[in-house]
């Protein structure tokens, strides 16, 4: 009935084209051919004032004050002015950074396709830095925040290698659960929690190196969007957020490239145009650990590299129709092989997506946008032990798999005055492997639990609506139905959000959402680890649920509004969350469902963005007040804790100032509450179950255990460092180049990754005693680390 | 150049370091019980000896950096009685932290409380003894052959044993016989079984394994092997039993408060019906 109802709504939206007249087309920027997202399309009436301060004078016309309509480009820059009257107008493009665009038109009873090219701002590119702030509806701003790709690249990076979720990490609202790690802990989340999206399609294990990187090369990406939370309800099926990425389409200008050459890694990007009407886009890197280990290993060591290949091509069908075809493959792989036998160790793990989109203008009022989808995530581990001269060998091997094929339309609707109603619906049938195998040889072959699969499909619809009620309200309302086949689940997801401006600087906001989340990641730790396992709702797992509200205030300031202060308080209530039980068994033939226990958690906070994204010095400071908490009755006696991840506070400042025309220098400081630890309380004389235990002659017992503080109920000392990136642009082959010198951890803090009770045994020869000594360490992952890297473009 | 990629690799993944942290741990001191209540087997004070005794050994935890010492870990003033309905044992203090009571011998299916009052704090538990309801309906062999590195056949037999059962919740398993020979390869505890729901379930009891002797292999042999039945809240120590060790150093953090069943305290209370039996085999 509900699709049925969906349907009669899309008909109504393709015919609706002869009740308006309407203006709309793409905007791209006249260079490279790529989409202006987020510009601002109006149109204005022709002043006939004489007095100054009533018109607005654009390439020498004098336009009337106010617009009559308006509207924004998507995310495909698109933009539709609908139900104009007949009649002569100024249209007006502006989008920061480019030259404002004018055009007059006339409307007679007709529609108006006009498609723009806007110009890179010269004045800008030549003098000041901009890392462009879109202008969405005020409610698209809500918990959401846009980072420039280059941006990112000119912050301090780990041995100078740019990841993208490492900048994320520096803003409020997301925490890092360790040094080692670049998941996302999004408003007291876990990384599983959040959507993350490539090109629309989801990518499961976005990290490398067990979580030190993330599998996002950035010079292949065109947009970075983080919504933290409460988000609208064209996203769906996790609890926290969303990180909404957009590959690079390819210039139309020229082939023309970037790469990189650092410490670890190596990277290049290759776009242009392939004939008039399309392009594309490769781009790919590779770490070389496995490369330099070769030429130093003087016997045997694990070799180890991972390699990224991101690749785009659009082509123009016609004016109203353009095909995409998109792509991420990525693997880490880990061989160790022993000398002189067959031992040895092959690990992969890796995801493979793919994106056959078609963009359809369906009507001046009506964008369509059909996705087909596969996205694959699997890890293989196989391990054997050779029996020398024979031919047998004993075979060890894992499989975990998540694969999925998805079929997703999607609609804008730009037919009704102050609505922007966006609708769509899509299908995704998942298959999830699991399994352990063993053979000895011929003789002895044994299935230990052989290979579990499951299937499952789900299916969701939504619609939503952006609407501006006046001037100063607006809203989105919109609501999200998801079905999920194993339980046979059916959800329904109200999303809320609106902005009031109490003057043109100044608009308080409020948003509020429930969210459910039907595949889990379930980790041992908060290491992630390439044998962590995705795992459907089922009868006896419930899928998570979230209920989140955010309220708070926006606010621009300074000349050209370049500052912005965004402060957003956040209540989140989670229920069946799922963790290992602390006496899990990991012994084969045991169901998997029944190690797993069920809980709930919530988390509050309140975060302060202050963010300037013009002239020569750029950047933000963020400031985060966050209380994270989990109740699980089968962990921790069923008592309330923290998290590792939950930090009360958290400071990052990250900025970026261009000293002249040859230096820049980018800057990260961090300084946040210490990690949430569990630390024994008392140690003891642990007898086993016959009793048994081992005195020496001096009375000291062997064999002794610590009893523990409540899970994570001590904490670290406060975390906090400095990293430095002073860059230096030069030419070289006639090419330009930027020398990047970076410092991890500058003032050398001596941060603690892990605290542990060492033993210090001693023998008296003399006395033939031993005796031990126990002593608190701390582990320290990184002091300070210089690294340089290069980048060249051509 | 070697030596500068050495060096370099050296910088980023071998940096990591090891100090040492002046840091007092907070220390919260706790009553330590642990004990098994065997059917029909008394208290004893040298359970190293024999295992074919009960016994009760009362401890306490000290600062967590301390050096682990019989003097200050013991408790031996503390008032310790187990209690079966009305009746009352008073347990004394003998040597190294055990407990007896020479009256006292726990019989299957009763229910057992245990309470140690110290520095006015009362530390309890309660444990009931296993009745025994269950039939071995039969025997099944598996034989498997496999050749080691060193080419030699060696020949595995697994006996599983069909039981049926009408006991509703226990923790079981198969734990070695101190009198089967030294050649039964799986000699220790082969599979756990709690919370039954099933009423029948097959288990392996034991496995042998022979080299190179399939050939000239062809008797019979009586073995015998023990059946352990345990109060049900027995499988989550025995799960957990490992965690926390003093020697697991950077991964003993993974040792929460579960092991056991104490009430103020920490620790294990567990009463179990062992039951030992023996069948003939036929290994050809």
């Amino acid at each position: 009935m509900i699709f049925k109802i969906f349907l009669l709504l899309f008909v109504f939206m393709l015919y609706s084209k002869s009740f308006a007249n309407v203006i709309s087309g793409n905007i791209i920027e006249k260079s490279s051919g790529e989409v202006v997202i987020g510009a601002t399309a109006a149109i204005y009436k022709f002043s006939e004032s004489s007095d100054s301060s009533d018109y607005t004078l654009i390439n020498g016309n004098k336009l009337e004050r106010s617009p009559l309509k308006g509207a924004f480009s998507n995310q495909y820059g698109f933009y539709s002015i609908a139900n104009v009257p007949n009649g002569k107008y100024g249209l007006v493009i502006r989008s920061i950074g480019y030259d404002i665009y004018y055009k007059e038109v006339k409307i007679t009873e007709n529609n108006a396709r006009i498609d723009i090219e806007l110009a890179v701002s010269s004045v800008l590119t030549d003098e000041v830095q901009v890392y462009a702030e879109k202008d969405f509806s005020p409610t698209a701003q809500i918990s959401s925040i846009e980072i420039s790709p280059t941006m990112i690249s000119k912050l301090p990076q780990f041995g100078s290698e740019v990841d993208v979720f490492r900048t994320l990490q520096l803003l409020p609202g997301v925490a890092s659960a360790s040094e080692l790690s670049s998941g996302l802990y999004v408003r007291g989340g876990s990384p599983d929690q959040n959507l993350v999206l490539l090109d629309e399609v989801i990518v499961y294990n976005p990290s490398h190196m067990a979580g030190f990187l993330s599998t996002f090369n950035a010079d292949a990406l065109r947009d970075i969007k983080l919504i933290k939370g409460a988000m609208p309800a064209e996203y769906g099926g996790r609890l926290s957020s969303v990180i909404d990425m957009y590959m690079k389409e390819g210039t139309k200008e020229k082939v023309s490239g970037k790469g990189a050459i650092s410490l670890i890694s190596s990277k290049l990007t290759v776009e242009g145009p392939i004939t008039d009407e399309s392009t594309f886009m490769f781009s790919g890197r590779r770490f070389y650990f496995d490369l330099l280990t070769s030429l130093m290993s003087s016997g045997e060591m694990p070799q180890y590299y991972f390699y990224d290949l991101n690749g785009k091509v659009n082509v123009k069908l016609g004016e109203n129709d353009r095909l995409y075809a998109s792509g991420y493959f990525g693997r880490d792989v880990l061989n160790f092989d022993e000398e002189f036998s067959d031992d040895g160790i092959d690990f992969g793990w890796g995801n493979r997506t793919l994106n056959l989109r078609w963009k359809h203008i369906a009507s001046p009022v009506l964008f369509t946008n059909f996705s087909a989808i596969y996205t694959n995530y699997n890890s293989k581990l196989k391990i054997v032990e050779d029996y020398g001269d024979s031919d047998d060998k004993e075979v060890f091997s894992t499989l975990s798999e998540i694969e999925d094929f998805t079929l997703k339309g999607k609609g804008e609707y730009f037919g009704i005055d102050d609505h922007l109603i966006k609708f769509g619906a899509e299908v995704t049938n998942h298959a999830f492997e699991s399994g352990v195998n063993t053979s000895f040889n011929e003789d002895f072959e044994n299935d230990l639990i052989g290979t579990r699969k499951i299937n499952s499909m789900d299916a969701a619809i939504f619609i939503q609506d952006e609407w501006n009620i006046n001037d100063r309200f607006s809203t989105n309302l919109g609501t999200r139905l998801y079905y999920f086949q194993q339980g046979n689940y059916l959800k329904f997801e109200p999303r809320i959000s609106a902005s009031y401006k109490l003057n043109d600087n100044v608009s308080l906001i409020a948003a509020g959402a429930i969210a459910n989340q039907f595949l889990h990641l379930i980790v041992r730790n908060d290491i992630n680890l390439p044998t962590d396992l995705w795992f459907p709702s089922t009868d006896k797992v419930k899928p998570q649920q979230s209920s989140q509200v955010v309220v708070g205030t926006h606010t621009k300031f300074g000349s050209d509004n370049s500052w912005k202060l965004n402060i957003e308080g956040y209540y989140k209530d989670m229920q069946n969350l799922l963790e290992y039980k602390e006496d899990a068994q990991f012994t084969l033939g045991i169901p998997l469902e029944d190690q797993f226990t069920s809980g709930v958690g919530w988390a509050y906070g309140v975060e302060f963005f202050l963010e300037k994204k013009i002239g020569n010095f750029v950047g933000w400071v963020g400031y985060t007040y966050a209380k994270t908490q989990r109740k699980f009755e089968e962990l921790n006696n069923g008592n309330v804790y923290y998290p590792r991840y939950d930090r009360r506070h958290d400071i990052s400042i990250a900025l970026t100032y261009e000293i002249n025309e040859k230096w820049e220098l980018g800057a990260a400081w961090v300084l946040a509450t210490g990690q949430a630890y569990t630390m024994p309380t008392g140690a003891y004389q642990g007898l086993g179950v016959n009793g048994n235990n081992y005195i020496d002659e001096n009375g000291q017992y062997w064999g002794g255990k610590y009893q523990y503080s409540d899970r994570n109920g001590q904490r670290l000392p406060n975390y906090h460092r400095l990293d430095l990136n002073l860059m230096y642009k030069y030419e070289w082959f006639g090419l330009p180049w930027v020398l990047s010198i970076n410092t991890y951890n500058t003032y050398n803090r001596q941060n603690p990754f892990a605290w542990y009770i060492g033993n210090d045994y001693k023998y008296d020869p003399n006395t033939g005693q031993e005796t031990n000594t126990k002593k608190l360490k701390q582990i320290t992952l990184f002091p300070i680390i210089p690294t340089i890297g290069f980048s060249f473009e051509f | 150049m070697k030596k500068i990629i050495l060096i370099s690799i050296s910088i980023i993944f071998l940096i990591s370091c090891e100090q040492d942290v002046d840091f007092d741990l907070p220390y919260k001191e706790q009553v330590v019980i642990s004990s098994v209540l065997f059917n029909d087997l008394g208290l004893t004070e040298y359970p190293y000896i024999s295992k074919n005794y009960s016994f009760v050994h009362i401890g306490r935890t000290i600062p967590p950096l301390d050096k682990g010492d019989t003097n200050n870990s013991l408790i031996k003033d503390a008032n310790v009685r187990i209690i079966n309905d009305d009746e009352v044992f008073q347990l004394s203090y003998s040597m190294l932290g055990y407990w007896v009571n020479e009256n006292f011998i726990p019989e299957e299916g009763e229910t057992y409380r245990i309470e140690v009052d110290y520095k006015g704090k009362t530390t309890s538990a309660e444990t009931t003894i296993p009745k025994l309801d269950y039939k071995i309906e039969s025997i099944t062999k598996t034989y498997l052959k496999r050749k080691d590195w060193d080419n030699t056949y060696y020949h595995s037999y697994f006996f599983y044993a069909n039981i049926s059962t009408r006991m509703n919740d226990f923790a079981f398993f198969v734990s070695e016989d101190d009198d089967l020979t030294r050649s039964y390869y799986y000699g220790s505890v082969l599979y756990t079984y709690t919370k039954l729901q099933k009423k029948e379930f097959e288990v392996a009891i034991f496995g042998v394994e022979f080299d190179d002797l399939k050939d000239t292999m062809n008797f019979s042999q009586k073995v015998k092997y023990r059946l352990d039945f345990f109060d049900p809240a027995f499988e989550r120590y025995w799960d957990t039993q490992d965690l926390g060790n003093e020697e697991s150093g950077i991964f003993g953090g993974g040792g929460l408060n579960i092991e056991g069943n104490i009430k103020n305290g920490i620790g294990f209370f567990y009463g179990s019906n062992p039951k030992t039996d023996s069948l003939i085999v036929s290994f050809n």
